[in-house]
């Protein structure tokens, strides 16, 4: 039923969105995260969404929203001047994350908002269906 | 017989992708280079309908990522369209009860 594919669509957005929160908390966590196993700092991940398909009867509609990779943010880290730390260059540097917390905030506020507006679209369509139900009585 | 409850279920029918068009909107709303679409409306006679015609605004972007979806708009057109549906299932649900006194009186 048509009314079904609204849900399962908006259902994709949110899906989409607490993925995005579940990036960001992972940011902030790491925001002052020094080593990684792949050597350096951490970097700051962003989730890259694409819009979903569904193929039917020879053509394809639109179907959601999708997240097709994580990308890394390649923004140049941050160094300060720390010489007793032990990941300190012969400078006495060390190259902290490119995580700005309050980006993250903000990035977080979005997803959260979206979020919302996803769900909203669910309710008002669970109005319609159950309006539909009415008709005869 | 029922000539009005079938252009009423065909402007459901309308609102209904309505709904799903708003709600792909709303799920790509972060989605780079995502275009909002919109329902047009069309009348065909013969039997006379409302048939949906989707359209994409390539027109315009509201934010750097080409991305043009406003949820503050597309929250409105949902209200609207959900009201619309309800109005239109009560108008169904009127014309049926009009057959069954009919049916009752005789």
């Amino acid at each position: 039923m048509s009314l079904f594919t609204a849900m399962n669509i908006s259902s994709s957005g949110m899906t989409a969105q607490q993925f995005r929160v579940d990036i960001i908390s992972n940011n902030i966590a790491n925001a002052n995260t020094t080593q990684t196993p792949e050597g350096g700092p951490y970097r700051r991940e962003i989730p890259i969404f694409a819009e979903r398909f569904k193929s039917a009867m020879g053509g394809s509609s639109p179907y959601g929203v999708e997240v097709v990779k994580i990308a890394q943010d390649k923004a140049p880290f941050q160094e300060i001047y720390d010489p007793s730390n032990p990941n300190a260059n012969k400078n006495g540097y060390v190259e902290m994350p490119n995580v700005n917390v309050l980006r993250e905030m903000v990035d977080m506020i979005d997803a959260q908002r979206t979020y919302e507006a996803n769900a909203t679209v669910i309710s008002d369509v669970k109005t319609m269906a159950s309006a539909a139900l009415q008709i005869g009585k | 017989m029922f000539n009005g409850v079938d252009l009423i279920q065909s402007a459901m029918g309308v609102s209904s992708v309505t709904a799903n068009v708003i709600a792909n909107n709303v799920a790509n709303a972060d989605t780079p280079n995502f275009k909002a679409s919109y329902v047009i409306q069309r009348v065909e006679e013969n039997p006379k309908k409302v048939v949906p015609d989707i359209v994409t605004d390539n027109s315009t972007s509201i934010s750097n990522d080409g991305n043009n979806v406003d949820v503050n708009q597309q929250m409105a057109l949902l209200a609207q369209n959900t009201i619309r549906y309800q109005t239109l299932a009560l108008l169904a649900s009127m014309s049926f009860k009009r057959y069954a006194d009919v049916l009752r009186s005789s």
